[in-house]
Formats: C-alpha cells, structure tokens, sequence
C-alpha cells in the first residue's frame, strides 16, 4: 500500500500524553494524489496524529515529514493545509478579509478568482462581507474549509470535516477534496462519513492510539473499525 | 515560495486596528480612564496616610541601604523563578487562536510573527513595572531621608527593568523549549544566588544588583547598572528567539487564555482560579501525600471528603501556601516596624492562600448539580466544608508566625499570634469561600440599581471578602500600638479580635444562606 512518493511520511511517530500513550509509533507513508481516510472511535488518536502531521503537537518519539521537510519547518508549512476540527477565525475580519489574509501569507497573490469560486461553490458569497463570528457553526465550518483550500497545497490534513454541515454542503465538500486529490494533493481526512470512504483510495484505522488497520477503505471496512 | 511576511502582518494588523477602532466608544473610553486614574491616584494618597511621616534615623537607613538590595533581591528573584517557570510552559505570549492556526502554520518566518507581539509584553509588563515601583518609591520617601523624585525615579526604574527581566526570561524559556527539569534547574540557581546574597551580606547576584538601583536615592552605585545590563541582555535573547516558541503550548494556552479574559470579564473568580491551574498545568496528584485510613461508619463525610481532596495537593500548590504564609509573617514584621500599609499585604496574601485552601467547598460549587442533590440544606454543606479549610490555614497562618519570629523577636511575636491565629484563619477561610459561592456578577441585578451605583456595587461584591481578611490582621496594629505605650500586646490583640470574629459570623451567616446556581 506504500505510495511512490511520499508525500507524508511517519517513522515511529508516537505521542505521550503523560497518562499513557497518546499514540503509540506509527510508521505510514501517503503518496501524491491520494485520498485516505482515518478512522476509529473517539479517543483513538485520530486528531493526535493529524495534529503531529500538521506540527501543532510535538512527537514524544520518532518523527513525521511533509514533502521530505520536518513537519512544521518554513517548508512543510508551505506544503501543508490543515482544517481542525472546530473552526479558528478572528473575531474582527470579514469571510473575504480572512481569505485574502490566509492566500497572501501563503504567497498567493493572484488569490481573488480562487476565493470567488469558494465563496460560491460552498454558498458564502452573499456573505463574504460579513463577520463570521456572527454565523452558525456549519456556516463557520464552511469558511473554515475556504481557508484551507485558497492556498496551494501537496498535503491536506482534515480533521473531522463534516460536523455542522448540511447535505449540499458535505456533497460540496467531497467534491473539493476529489478535485484536491485530482490535483495531485495527497488528503488524509479523519471522519465517520461513510459516503468518503467510498471514494478513498486508502483507509487507516485508529483503537486506543495503535494503528491497527492500513489497507482498502470500504464502507463495511469503516463501519467495522468505527464500532470496533 | 516567496512571502512578504511581515507586510502581510502589518497589513492585518492594520484591518484590524481600524475595525476596532470603528468599534470604540471614545467617550466611555475616555470616563474609563478618567475613573482609572482617579482610582489609582485615590489608592496612592490614601495608601500613603497609613505609611507614618517620621523619617527613620540614620542608622536605620544605613541598615536599609546595606541589607535592602539583598532583601529586594531575593523577592525579585522569586518573580524571575517563576517568569522561568511560566517560560516553560509556553508563557508568556498569549495568541488568539486564529493567529496559532493561520500564522503561525504559514510559510513565513514564526519570530516575524511573533516578535510584535513578544515586544508588546515587554513593554506593558515594564510599564506596569514602572507603575508599581514609583508607587512604592513614593511611598517609601515618606520614611527614608530621601528626595521623593529621586526615589520615584529609581524605584520606577527598577520595577521596569524587573519586569523586563521576568518577561525575558520566561521569553527565553518558551523560545528555547526549555524542559521542566532545566526551567526548575535554573529558577534554583537564580533564587539560590539571592539568596547567598542574603545571607552572606552582599549584593552581587542580578536580582541583589537591581534591588540596589531600586535603593539607588540612598547612594547610587555604578554596579547596580550590572543588574539593568542582565535585563536588557535577557529581554534581547528572549526577542532573538521568539520564533522557537512550541506551537502546542500556544495553542493549548491561546484556548485557556480567551476563556480566562472572558471569566475575568465576567468577574467569575473561582473559574479564574480553575483557569489559571489549568494554564500552570497544575493537577491533583494521582497518588495522595497521606492515604486515608478507611472508614466503615460513614461519620463526617464532609470532612472526610475535605482531607481526601486537600491530601492530593500538588507540591506547587502547597509550596505555594508555604510562601504566601511567610510573605504574610514578613508583611506583619514590616507592619510592626512602622509601614502599617504592610497589612493590606499580609491580607491579600492569606486570602489568596486561602482560595486555595477552600478547594473541597469549590469542588462542591463547581458541580452545582450534585450539590444540590444531596440530602443537606445548601448552604449547610458550605458550611460542613469549612473545618478541614480551616485546619489547613491555621497551617499557613503558624508559616506566618515562624516567619515572624525568625525576621521579628520571637518573645513578642509568640504571644500576639497565639491571639489572633485563629481569628485570622478563620476571616481567611470565610472570605476565600465567600469569593468562590459568589460565582459570576450579575449583570442584571447590578444595571436594575443606578446606574452610576452598579460600579461601586461591583467593586463592594468583589472587595468585602478582601477587606475581611485584612481587618482579622488589624488586631496586630492594635497590639503594636498598646506595645508602644508600655501595656502588654496579646490581651489588646486578643480584644481587638472581637470585631473580625463578629464580621466573620456575618460572613458565615451569609455563607449558609447559599444555595447551587446554574446557568
């Protein structure tokens, strides 16, 4: 199941909490252009190892590359979008001003045709000038995703995507992330969404911090490591 | 990738301010700051009555030049102990979280994108540095025989140059990711340094040195500036490398910081309280310090219960208790001596012992729905908490006493404090326990009085807890008073000891009245 390129690579990658292994060593390696799902029960490990990818947590052992740099060097950073579970924005910036603040610190100068075509395909462009603090929490979410797909991109850390959206939404969102992977990206999305698992090209599952699946994702096979 | 990170900064930073600034009502802005400064300037000519005018003799002021450095040094050490220790756990920088997760995560350069923030932390923390040194500096003119301004100037500029040193190395600390075992190595070394200095009779550590420029209107020393040099170098490396700041420790700490302002907006002290642990990571032990014995017949569970919570302090908890009691016994020996405003210090620093001490009778009104459905009267249950508390800080008030005896004479302060330990014990349990039931201020019930009362309401619900404990210290003014005119201290404190004793039954009263609030 190993990809050509390794887009992601973990090598006894593990997190210690304190009170017991957070994740225990994990050695993985996601190529270009794959979709992959990570699933399993709550507290499995599941945002632990998408947040040592993305280099918001610090590994207790091993280590973790994204396009052959460290994961939070200047150049990881560069090549990894991460959409966390529960959406991060600022008070005080409208959806558009958020946009064109993640684009540019990304680099992206000609960001503005990117950003229209979010807007309008996730249903945010009647709002783009407004606050989000002031929104429901799918409409948070939404912008949440804008923010991660306006900038380019090889790896896509998603964690829990589909919380809080509707049913066209989380149509959009698969879409997206199709036609992320369809870019070469490599996505590594942690849900529960079985219709996703259809489409992966790779499922991992989580129990209790150990990897204990790396093969074909299927909806019998995410059902099965869900439930345990 | 090419990013002009710092323009892409500037240009937020820019958005920002402008949709803040749409937001500002200028004139309350302006009353806010008005009322700020009357306060500030009311505090500092009241607090300065209390402070007798008599200068004290040469001879004293010698002793206070020759030991005062070392004495300052080591109580600036003690901050710079714990700017270290905060250091590592990611302090001091407190980010939102919108800046971890799309700056921070972004391909340009983290000290960039940290440094403004990391030099705006320096300059509040000097400022209120500067602040809190020429009050203390004015203060202190009134008994040494010293120009005001001079003494303003220097005190001022010490209490900066301590806060630079504080923020620098706590900047130091989180910038090189430093361990705890290394942050607890050196924040040793730093107090161990003082306190040599201490005992020894110098004044050569950097702390000692910049208790020296703070005593600089008693005899300026060109050494002194050693001390003001290791700040600045401190505060310069903590900026040089920002940007090695842990990602994780920001973001855990970006999450607990919003919650922390908003409680504190709320004036909720028992979730600041809960927060502010939450931030030092402090947790109950997992094993407690004495296990105790099993008990079959199920009498005083509360008490029970109390023990069982209060045997899993943590060692930072209890060492703190340990230095708040003897920072009270040394406040008292101050107040002693003459500067009576050294009890408003003894005060604060056993009623903020004490919430701790009262954590069994919090627990209870952090799970309103248990409390409620025990088979108690509400407020009884408060009250069958408050023994075990009480216990503990009768512990924290004889810290206090040895504290005491060992800075002060022994012979007189045994016989005061064996009158008014357990009155002061009790004011403080009372208080810090009072504080916790009070939970977040009720907007309403303060806006449906006048208008123009509800900030003098606020300001009365958040203080008489305070007030109670410092006047339960009073009875030592009274004691030192009777000392004075030849008539023997204890029985006069004992008397004086009515008053708290009767306002501390006000408080229970009020106390037992309290009943699970929920949201």
């Amino acid at each position: 199941m190993t990809a050509p390129a390794g887009v992601l690579v973990t090598d006894g990658l593990a997190k210690d909490y304190g009170d017991g292994f957070g994740l225990a060593p994990v050695d993985l390696t996601l190529g270009a252009g794959e979709l992959v799902v990570l699933v399993g029960p709550n507290g499995a490990g599941k945002s632990t190892l998408i947040g040592l990818c993305a280099g918001l947590l610090e590994p207790t052992e091993g280590e973790v590359r994204a396009v052959g740099e460290p994961a939070g060097s200047l150049e990881a950073r560069a090549a990894t979008s991460y959409l966390p579970d529960a959406p991060v924005l600022y008070d005080d910036l409208s959806v558009f001003e958020h946009l064109e603040y993640v684009a540019r610190l990304h680099g992206v100068d000609d960001w503005r045709p990117r950003a229209d075509d979010l807007l309008e395909r996730l249903d945010l462009a009647p709002r783009a000038d407004d606050l989000p603090s002031r929104f429901s929490r799918g409409m948070r979410q939404k912008v949440s995703l804008a923010l991660a797909l306006v900038r380019p991109f090889d790896l896509l850390l998603v964690d829990e995507p589909f919380v809080g959206l509707d049913a066209p939404s989380q149509a959009t969102l698969v879409e997206l992330l199709l036609a992320a992977v369809a870019g070469g990206a490599c996505a590594l999305v942690s849900t529960h969404q079985l219709d996703l698992a259809e489409e992966a090209s790779r499922c991992l599952g989580l129990r209790d911090g150990e990897l204990v699946h790396d093969g074909p994702s299927s909806r019998q096979q995410v059902l099965a490591l869900v439930t345990g | 990738m090419d990013v002009d990170g710092p323009t892409v900064l500037a240009e937020l930073s820019r958005t920002r301010r402008r949709r803040r600034l749409d937001h500002v009502d200028w004139f309350d802005s302006f009353y806010n700051a008005y009322l700020t400064a009357l306060a500030v300037g009311v505090a500092t000519i009241v607090g300065s009555t209390f402070v007798p005018d008599e200068v004290v003799s040469a001879g004293t002021a010698a002793r206070v030049a020759a030991e005062g450095p070392a004495l300052l040094g080591a109580g600036i050490a003690v901050l710079v102990a714990l700017g270290l220790r905060s250091g590592g756990r990611g302090g001091p920088l407190a980010l939102e979280a919108p800046t971890v997760q799309h700056v921070l995560l972004a391909p340009i350069d983290r000290g960039a994108a940290l440094r403004g923030a990391a030099v705006r932390q320096l300059r509040f923390g000097a400022y209120v540095g500067a602040v809190t040194g020429a009050v203390t500096g004015l203060l202190a003119a009134r008994r040494l025989p010293v120009e005001p301004f001079v003494a303003v100037l220097y005190a001022a500029l010490a209490g900066a140059l301590v806060a630079v040193a504080v923020v620098g190395t706590a900047l130091v600390a989180s910038g090189r990711r430093a361990s705890s075992a290394t942050v607890n190595l050196f924040a040793v070394g730093v107090v161990a340094a003082a306190g040599v200095d201490l005992v020894a009779g110098t004044a050569l550590s950097p702390p000692a040195l910049l208790g020296r420029l703070a005593l600089g209107s008693l005899g300026f020393r060109p050494v002194a500036l050693g001390g003001a040099a290791t700040a600045l170098v401190v505060a310069g490396l903590g900026l040089a490398g920002v940007g090695g700041t842990s990602l994780e420790a920001a973001r855990r700490r970006a999450g607990l910081v919003s919650e922390l302002r908003f409680a504190v907006t709320l004036q909720d002290l028992r979730t600041v309280v809960l927060l502010r642990r939450r931030l030092a990571q402090e947790r109950p032990r997992a094993r407690p310090w004495v296990r105790l014995p099993a008990s079959g017949r199920g009498r005083l569970p509360t008490w029970r219960r109390g023990w069982a919570g209060i045997a899993r302090f943590p060692a930072v908890r209890v060492m703190r208790m340990v230095v708040l009691g003897a920072l009270a016994g040394a406040a008292l020996v101050g107040a002693w001596a003459g500067t009576s405003t050294l009890v408003v210090v003894a005060g604060l620093a056993l009623y903020v012992a004490a919430l701790d001490a009262v954590e069994p009778l919090a627990q209870e009104i952090d799970h309103p729905d248990r409390w409620a459905g025990f088979p108690l009267a509400p407020g009884g249950l408060l009250m069958r908490h408050l023994p075990a508390s009480m216990v503990v800080m009768v512990g924290v008030c004889l810290v206090a006493t040895a504290t005491a005896a060992v800075l002060g004479t022994a012979g007189d302060v045994v016989p005061i404090a064996t009158a008014v330990v357990l009155p002061v014990a009790a004011a403080a349990t009372t208080a810090a326990a009072a504080s916790t039931a009070q939970g977040m201020a009720e907007i309403k019930s303060s806006l449906s009085a006048v208008p123009e009362a509800a900030g003098t309401a606020l300001l009365f619900r958040n203080g008489w807890p305070v007030v109670l404990v410092v006047v339960s210290v009073l009875p030592v003014l009274a004691a030192r008073s009777a000392f004075d005119h030849g008539v023997a201290g204890a029985p006069v404190a004992a008397a004086a000891a009515t008053i708290p004793v009767m306002l501390v039954a006000i408080a229970l009263f009020w106390l037992s009245r309290r009943a699970p609030m929920r949201l």
